[in-house]
């Protein structure tokens, strides 16, 4: 453990620098004439600078050899946990950025503003990803959360757009409200901001276990809200469906990823005593997981009923997305490391497939303009390629082979029944897979199953193409062979 | 060549997408697929022959002592983290399943020759769904095994919702969730399997010794218990068993001839043989203690599989539910393994999997012999229904005289109908006896209510056959014409397998009975 202060953090903080000099840059560029391309190419190489440096820390010997880094007074830590994240964030919002380049839902005079607003957005997700204490907390969500109502918003003319942007301002700022009331809690229960000492003042007073109760209650309002886990998910698909399609794919990974990445560490720091050396739980605290548990099983199974009767593809992959977050949820029901190597190896998958699917979706809507399911009346045979991998991301969303979601949904599976408890939930699991496979292959059926209707195909430009095969082919690739990526999961702590 | 086998006899099919792919992207003409399709089958099929003649059958895989390597079996790591291995075996249980995959694999191909929808996506995904039942039967690992299992849903999705009938789009959903309702308690029982039996692993051979130690209660009943539950649901489904077996009509009418045949084939053999290669060797005494409810619900499947062919109008779906009758005799069968008589149990084993074999090629020749009639007339109708299209032909016969026409199709339909119901001298009747001799041995009143379903098969097998091939030329009759040399060819090596199993079946019991004592050992330990 190093405890640095400011002026040291600043080394260790270079990818985060680095983004800010990448929101400072797009601000000055626009302001020059024509500013779309140039501030394509600058977050563009902003981003690959702050992943090279983010790698650069991962495999910089000096670094790994002295362990975890606490910087800026023990605000935020460097570990190979966050670096993990990062490298997540950074690469599920280039393909975002990628999949913008040939999309003609955000103009092209917005873009340094969108792009902007996006880097701005992953600033918080890394913060988010790192944080130590509330304060840093709350500052890391709000980060991610305000350029978020403003993307969600970004087709000023479009009404659907405006009514996203306006729930996701009402719900959001109300959750965050009651989750810093639940840190007031905190703070005055405990007397300190810092996860560390609140883990050892819940430790020594069990006897006022209603009143943390109601703090991590209030406090899971804003995790929540950010997850999207039921019962505060009913902003998911309003703005889904409003905003603009390359930002739904972005709202529904990294924010969502950042958001676990923050849950997990505040739940096993703050709330549960853990043993390093021994590599076990010694206690939790207020029984978070069974709160969490009963929580997973009713928001994938509100996503996945709800799914069942929507006929727009962006509901449908909204609530989709609201089951996934169950799905991973259900590893909160065990409380041990391996529950969460599982909930990593899962949430890497569900960013690749949902991106996939994203992916595939971004291009038809704005080649074909479709929305509703029945637009996609034999696509598959204008598209076969591009369909073929359509239905391995189906495939992959419903968990099941030969998909690499199915891998990700057996070690779920596995998590839960090694514990030998909480079997219910994997009962209510298993049927929700079922149910989901329903929805799922009514987009397979009208690609595949229907009788086309007339339309003359349209090219596919190269870069929606790569990336559309990155995030699919993945779907196979981890399904062939996974073992090194769970090993690295499993060396994360 | 013995350590490469298997793994070639499963991915072979995979080399031939693969090939198709390359062609695909080359733009090549329709015409190839089908020939890279016809050239993989056949050397799958060629390797089955080869296997064959070189297959000891005396080393069986399912007995106590087994782990050391068996003649052919690959066992590497796949996934160390999670001690997941790429084992593949064969022995007596799966020979000969692997023997009719490849068979009825290549027969189909053949038989869908005139498919002129999608012609690549056809044949690549039947090759896909080959690798799938290969698979499925070679594997020692229950990861892999689960793998496979699920790998063939999508493509028989895709083939019965693309190709299918005027249901089509129902019935491949139906047939999708129902399977994958299966096969997630399947799942469940896996994952439970692994961990309960304290030896962190899915070989299956390791597990023989370990699962039945599992102990342990949960919501009040035995955790074995509960995987046993848990796995039979998964099996019980592809069976089907009933109540279970409402997809089955449905998608084997709507999906094209070749799919049917594949689907009545093979993937229902895939349930009873998930049964004895899992359930049966891994939990024995819940075996025993189930034998009754099996036994029960075999004589269930006999009789409402029957009596619902009886009520039937359309031909396929005749042969459809004439599949739950037969699958019903397997059940029994398998039920005459907690008998007291050596003899008694050997016999319903016994007869429980030759009649596996046998019905695969009986009701893979009753399907074809459907399909080339719906060729010719463009229905398959025994008699028209009330709301039939041309209200002025409801109720009237949909055939009449037909082997008058069609002298050579109507032996074929002869020879399939009479092994259809059990008649001696067919291989039917060798593996119905069999089930029965070991089932009297135990469940002797409901042995007795079994053997009407041979009677009610009767009924629904003459009474067709005589309405369809005899009497008057009805309208339907007017136009047809004999069956041609490639339909006689796909149609004689079946032909040949009945006749020459029901008057010798010795080389078929040779094959299984070691490997179904070995089954048996294992399960009458817990008696």
């Amino acid at each position: 453990m190093i405890y640095l202060d400011n002026i040291l953090s600043l080394y260790y903080f270079q990818s985060e620098i680095l983004l800010c000099l990448g929101v400072l840059l797009l601000l000055i560029v626009s302001v020059y004439k024509n500013p779309s391309i140039k501030s394509f190419y600058i977050i563009l190489s902003t981003l690959v600078l702050s992943l090279l440096s983010t790698l650069y820390l991962i495999f910089d010997q000096a670094s790994l050899s002295t362990g975890y880094k606490f910087l800026f007074l023990e605000s935020i830590v460097i570990d190979p946990y966050s670096n993990f994240f990062k490298v997540i964030f950074l690469l599920s919002v280039l393909m975002v950025v990628l999949l913008t380049y040939n999309n003609k839902e955000v103009k092209r005079e917005d873009w340094s503003e969108y792009y902007c607003l996006i880097l701005i957005s992953t600033l918080g997700m890394f913060l988010m990803s790192s944080s130590l204490n509330l304060l840093m907390i709350y500052l890391a969500i709000e980060m991610v959360s305000i350029p978020s109502y403003m993307l969600a918003g970004f087709n000023h003319n479009d009404k659907a757009s405006n009514e996203a942007s306006m729930k996701y301002v009402l719900y959001g700022s109300f959750a965050s409200g009651l989750m810093l009331f639940g840190m007031s809690w905190i703070y005055g229960q405990a007397g300190s901001i810092y996860l560390d000492d609140i883990g050892v003042y819940m430790m020594n007073s069990t006897q006022f276990e209603f009143t943390s109760l109601i703090s991590f209650i209030l406090l899971f309002v804003g995790f929540g809200y950010k997850i999207s886990s039921a019962p505060f998910h009913y902003w998911v698909p309003d703005v889904y469906e409003g905003s603009p399609t390359p930002i739904t794919a972005f709202f529904a990974v990294a924010p969502k990823v950042a958001g676990f990445a923050l849950l997990i560490r505040f739940l096993y720091t703050a709330m549960a005593q853990l043993n390093f050396s021994t590599y076990s739980i010694e206690a939790i605290y207020v029984d978070w997981n069974l709160i969490l548990a009963v929580l997973s099983a009713v928001t994938m199974t509100i996503g996945n009923i709800l799914a069942i009767r929507q006929s727009n593809v962006k509901r449908v992959l909204a609530y989709s997305s609201i089951s996934h977050v169950g799905f991973i949820m259900m590893g909160f029901a065990v409380v041990s490391f391996t529950a969460v190597t599982h909930m990593l190896f899962y949430i890497v998958m569900y960013c690749f497939m949902t991106l996939g699917a994203f992916a595939i979706l971004i291009l038809f809507t704005d080649k074909y303009s479709f929305s509703s399911v029945s637009d996609w009346n034999g696509i598959g045979f204008i598209h076969p390629i591009i369909c073929s991998l359509m239905v391995l991301n189906l495939l992959a969303l419903a968990g099941l082979p030969p998909s690499s979601g199915f891998v990700a949904k057996f070690y779920i599976f596995a998590t839960i029944i090694q514990s030998k408890t909480y079997y219910w939930l994997a009962v209510v699991a298993i049927l929700n897979t079922v149910i989901a496979l329903y929805y799922y292959f009514n987009i397979a059926r009208a690609m595949f199953l229907e009788s086309p209707s007339e339309r003359t195909p349209e090219k596919v430009d190269y870069i929606t193409a790569t990336v559309i095969a990155i995030t699919s082919i993945q779907g196979i690739l981890f399904y062939v062979y996974w073992s090194d990526l769970y090993n690295l999961i499993q060396g994360l702590f | 060549m013995e350590t490469s086998i298997l793994s070639l006899l499963i991915f072979l099919p995979l080399l031939g997408v693969v090939g198709m792919f390359i062609a695909y992207t080359l733009k090549q003409d329709d015409i190839i697929f089908k020939y890279i399709a016809l050239l993989a089958t056949s050397v799958q099929l060629l390797l089955t022959v080869w296997l064959y003649f070189n297959f000891d059958p005396s080393v069986a895989l399912s007995s106590n002592i087994s782990i050391n390597p068996v003649k052919f079996s690959v066992q590497v790591p796949w996934i160390e983290s999670f001690n997941i291995q790429y084992f593949v075996g064969i022995d007596g249980l799966s020979a000969p399943l692997v023997f009719l995959t490849s068979l009825l694999m290549f027969i189909c191909i053949l038989a869908s020759w005139n498919i002129s929808k999608h012609v690549f996506a056809y044949f690549a995904l039947f090759l896909l769904l080959d690798t799938g039942m290969m698979g499925v039967f070679l594997s020692l690992d229950f990861f892999l095994f689960y793998i496979f299992w699920e790998v063939m849903l999508l493509p028989m999705y895709f083939l019965i919702g693309i190709w299918g009938g005027p249901e089509r789009k129902y019935a491949a959903i139906k047939f999708f969730l129902y399977t994958l309702f299966g096969s997630v308690f399947l799942l469940l029982g896996m994952i439970s399997l692994y961990y309960y039996s304290g030896i962190e692993s899915f070989n299956l051979i390791a597990l023989i010794s370990a699962a039945p130690s599992i102990s342990g209660e949960l919501w009040g009943f035995q955790v074995k218990y509960l995987i046993w539950i848990a796995l039979f649901i998964g099996f019980a489904i592809k069976v089907p068993i009933f109540p279970f077996h409402t997809w089955l009509p449905l998608a084997h009418v709507e999906a094209p001839t070749s799919i049917s045949v594949i689907l009545a084939g093979v993937l229902l053999k895939m349930g009873t043989y998930g049964l004895l290669r899992i359930s049966y060797p891994l939990l024995p005494g819940e075996v025993v203690a189930f034998a009754y409810t099996l036994a029960i619900l075999g004589v269930i499947n006999i009789i409402w599989g029957a009596t619902n062919a009886i009520a039937q109008k359309d031909l396929k779906k005749m042969v459809a539910y004439s599949s739950i009758s037969h699958m019903g005799y397997v059940l029994l069968g398998m039920a005459a393994v907690a008998s007291t008589s050596a003899a008694g149990s050997q016999a319903g084993m016994n007869g429980a999997v030759m009649q596996m074999f046998n019905h695969g090629v009986i009701t893979a020749m009753l399907f074809l012999l459907v399909g080339m009639l719906y060729d010719r007339a463009h229905h398959r109708w025994i008699v028209f229904p009330e709301d039939y299209e041309k209200p002025e032909l409801a109720g009237k016969l949909g055939f009449g005289g037909v082997s008058n026409k069609m002298p050579i199709y109507s032996g074929f339909v002869m020879v399939a109908f009479f092994a259809g119901l059990g008649l001696p001298g067919l291989s039917g009747f060798i593996s119905e006896a069999f089930c029965f001799i070991g089932r009297f041995s135990i469940f002797k009143f409901l042995t007795v209510l079994g053997t009407l379903g041979i009677l009610l098969n009767a009924v629904y097998f003459l009474r067709a056959y005589q309405r369809i091939f005899w009497g008057e030329e009805g309208a339907s009759t007017q136009g047809l014409s004999e069956i041609s040399i490639r339909e006689i060819v796909i149609l004689s090596p079946l032909l040949l397998l009945v006749v020459a199993l029901g008057v010798y079946p010795a080389p078929l019991i040779d094959i299984i009975q070691p490997a179904v004592q070995g089954i048996i050992d294992t399960v009458q330990s817990a008696l």
